[in-house]
């Protein structure tokens, strides 16, 4: 430091002549001190200091005078350094403009993500922060390619977090609880994937727009399915280490972590399989948000609520599907005549498309039974084959010309799908349009009595319920017509006078009480029977949940569930199941 | 400050210019990250102005919303921490006033503030002992803390940003909208100050300062 430099000896011709241009405004001033503190901050130029320098060799005064200056400066080093308090730069976060209890003007969602926003949004003025960039955008661009799935999720990690850099400044503060409990390392191991989505409605939503399938590889999209060994890889990464992880986690707003637990919950309280399917579409969507440009990324994180973000990735996702297309499909494109015909274009593909990657899902698990030119269960049983008519016919509805509680086209779709089944001795199609159909129309036992399917059989209720329009064209359908009423009861906050349909142990027809009472309680465990038991006299929760447990214990439900166990049709016919699934 | 091709490279190498524009692009992480990063620089910095723990606080605080309510109109300029702390200036200057016009809550808060000065009769007695081995370390500090309390706002704002901050007189003068010749001017008089203050508590030792200087704090 200049202040330590040592007077050199310098010959005493040297003049001191402290510039006059050098006055201050207060031309009283001591021009010799200024310059000799000038000259002890190192702040005088070459030719001054030599001067100033000569001047101390001289004059013992002057040398006084700047030994007392710089001590009595390097005094203020005994000066406490007055540090920040613990929860400074949390309390200063918690202040920035948009203020917890004042929702966003910004956001055109009321849920939780407003607080999320909130608290660590901007100001209206400025371009809102929205609830998921604001703990977005630290990443870097970057491309996707296949072989960095590691990598990506590092940087998906920092993406959908961003408070991670912030985390490592922010663990002293809270210091790492390093005793997570077994869910909240759950939690934090699953961060990566979690993270750019909002809760689990949203990720349900995510999987049922069918975005995300574990065969969008057949699409010939660029999202594909990080296998799970990649991602377990990816896990015990440096950057994915539970320490740095949990930091990033605490490092959220609490809003978000709740959010986030939640969500984590919510997806480990599923069955296995639907689990594993959900976890799947969140690693695909994961994977396929770090490959995306950086706007398209920024535009997806930036939605202002989960609808609209689901909406900017569907027209993502629409977008990039056209430009996949290959060229002679895209000229076809570029030469409609008008929007409605490109429109018509694109949904009549897609609707090719799902076909052909349904079939090859299909195909894929049943490549056994293909290869040996086998039929597949339950058609290679003519009992089964029996039963499964009755199915049709009695549950479905569907009779000659009649197209029963499917719509028209669905019932011919099957017709067609059985023809080509006798045709071809491919059954696999045929089995799979019948597990569609089954699943999409579930039934429910009926009442011993007639079931309740008429507007007059309700007399006066009916004035109290919404006249739907729809509960006209249901009128006549079981369950369809009855579960709008209860629906629409529940809605009214209105009791009904009478039950809807069977509710408890006794109300039930003959095989049905026989498969509940026989088969089913006895299987039950005490758990089960107490939450069965607790939903006696709802309706139609009783059965729904009768249909669930059975489901469950791979029990097929007499007259109301297709025959034969229903894992096995699920296994066979489910084509979007996961492919990893052990089985 | 017009910025080249060649000073606009060197200012995005460095890391809190770069944080910066990442705070103006409303990166709420890098917001966070610039508030762990300077908040012990800014927290000394208004604790050595206002003497006062929860104020100095305050007064960062203050400067960190500033920052974040006009990130969009930062520009990189030569240094990130010059602007900071011209906002910080402006902030202290505004505080240090405002006290002067309210001297009753200046006065009742020195009395409660644990790095105020203690009235001087308490520490009159030894104020002309040389040897500073014979203060308490903490007495040492109430001393120091009251010489920097008799500069005027401006010198001390100098005198802080010079010592701690370690700037010179041309980024003090950045920061203080003042020429490098006014800065000169103010931290000599500042210093010529504190010297006088504090003079009585310095060893003038190694030098083996001249007979007629080693009495200097009675000379003023």
């Amino acid at each position: 430091m200049a202040d330590e430099r040592k007077p050199d000896p310098i010959p005493d011709d040297a003049i001191v002549r402290p510039a006059g241009g050098d006055a201050d405004r207060d031309d009283e001033f001591d021009t010799e001190e200024t310059e000799l503190v000038a000259y002890l901050d190192g702040e005088l130029n070459e030719a001054d200091a030599r001067r100033i320098e000569a001047h101390l060799a001289r004059d013992p005064q002057a040398r006084a005078k700047a030994l007392a200056l710089k001590k009595t400066y390097d005094l203020l080093e005994y000066l406490p350094r007055p540090e920040p308090s613990p929860n400074f730069a949390s309390r200063t976060l918690d202040r920035i403009p948009t203020s917890k209890s004042a929702p966003s003007p910004a956001l055109s969602s009321p849920s939780p993500r407003g607080a999320l926003a909130a608290s660590h949004g901007s100001a209206p003025s400025a371009t809102p922060l929205s609830p998921v960039s604001s703990y977005a955008l630290a990443s870097p661009p970057a491309r996707w390619r296949p072989w960095l799935v590691g990598g990506a999720f590092a940087v998906i990690l920092a993406m959908g977090l961003g408070y991670f850099g912030d985390a490592a400044v922010r663990s002293y503060l809270h210091p790492p609880d390093t005793s997570l409990s077994f869910e909240e390392s759950r939690l934090v191991e699953n961060l990566p994937l979690y993270s750019g989505v909002d809760d689990y409605d949203f990720l349900v939503k995510l999987a049922d727009s069918d975005k995300f399938a574990p065969d969008a590889v057949l699409l010939g999209m660029p999202s594909v399915v990080a296998p799970a060994a990649v991602v377990q890889a990816a896990a015990s990464q440096p950057w994915g280490n539970d320490h740095k992880l949990a930091d990033a986690f605490k490092a959220l707003p609490t809003a978000r972590q709740d959010q986030l637990r939640d969500l984590d919950r919510k997806l480990y309280s599923q069955s296995p399989a639907e689990r594993a399917r959900l976890y799947q579409v969140l690693e695909s969507y994961a994977v396929w948000l770090h490959g995306l440009d950086e706007p398209e990324r920024k535009a997806i994180l930036d939605a202002a609520s989960p609808a609209l973000r689901l909406a900017k990735i569907h027209s993502i996702r629409e977008h990039l599907w056209q430009q996949q297309l290959p060229a002679t499909l895209r000229n076809l494109l570029d030469k409609a005549e008008n929007d409605q015909k490109r429109a018509d274009l694109v949904q009549q593909w897609k609707t090719e498309e799902q076909d052909r990657r349904r079939n090859w899902m299909l195909a894929r698990q049943n490549w056994e039974t293909i290869r040996a030119g086998r039929v597949p269960w339950p058609f290679d049983n003519e009992a089964m084959k029996n039963e499964v008519n009755e199915f049709i016919r009695s549950v479905l509805r569907i009779d000659g010309n009649s197209s029963g509680r499917v719509t028209p086209t669905e019932a011919q779709m099957l017709r067609e799908a059985r023809e080509f089944a006798e045709k071809n001795n491919a059954w696999l199609w045929y089995g799979s349009d019948l597990y569609y159909l089954a699943n999409k129309y579930p039934a429910l036992p009926e009442p011993i009595g007639t079931p309740i399917t008429r507007i007059e059989d309700l007399s006066k209720f009916a004035k109290k319920l919404t006249d739907r329009k729809n509960l006209r064209d249901a009128q006549g359908k079981w369950p369809e017509f009855t579960l709008m009423i209860a629906e629409d009861a529940a809605r009214a906050k209105l009791t009904l006078p009478f039950s809807l349909g069977p509710s408890r142990p006794g109300e039930f027809r003959p095989p049905i009480e026989a498969f509940l009472t026989k088969t089913l309680l006895p299987r039950l465990t005490p758990a089960e029977r107490d939450i069965l038991k607790s939903l006696e006299g709802k309706w139609p929760e009783y059965p729904r949940k009768m249909l669930d447990l059975a489901r469950k214990h791979d029990l097929p439900v007499p007259g109301i569930t297709l025959p034969g166990s229903p894992r096995k049709w699920e296994n066979t016919y489910q084509p979007s199941r996961p492919l990893t699934r052990p089985n | 400050m017009p910025i080249g091709q060649t000073s606009a490279m060197m200012a995005l190498r460095d890391p809190d210019i770069r944080l910066m524009l990442r705070v103006r692009d409303d990166d709420a992480a890098a917001f966070a990250e610039l508030v762990e990063r300077f908040q012990h620089r800014l927290v000394a910095i208004m604790g050595h102005l206002v003497g006062r723990h929860d104020e100095a606080e305050d007064l960062a605080q203050e400067v960190f919303l500033r920052v974040y309510r006009i990130r969009k109109k930062y520009r990189p300029t030569a240094k990130f921490s010059t602007w900071l702390f011209t906002i910080a200036n402006n902030l202290a200057l505004n505080a240090l006033r405002d006290r002067q016009r309210r001297p009753l809550v200046l006065l009742e808060v020195h009395e409660s503030g644990p790095l105020g000065p203690r009235p001087a009769e308490n520490l009159a007695p030894t104020r002309d002992q040389p040897p500073t081995q014979q203060l308490q370390q903490q007495e040492l500090a109430q001393m120091i803390r009251e010489a920097l309390e008799g500069l005027s706002e401006r010198q001390r704002i100098a005198i802080v940003l010079n010592k701690f901050e370690d700037m010179n007189y041309a980024e003090i003068g950045e920061v203080m909208g003042l020429s490098t010749k006014a800065v000169k001017s103010l931290l000599s008089r500042a210093r010529s100050k504190l010297r006088e203050a504090l003079q009585g508590y310095i060893y003038m030792d190694g030098e083996a300062p001249p007979e007629n200087v080693t009495a200097g704090s009675g000379e003023s």
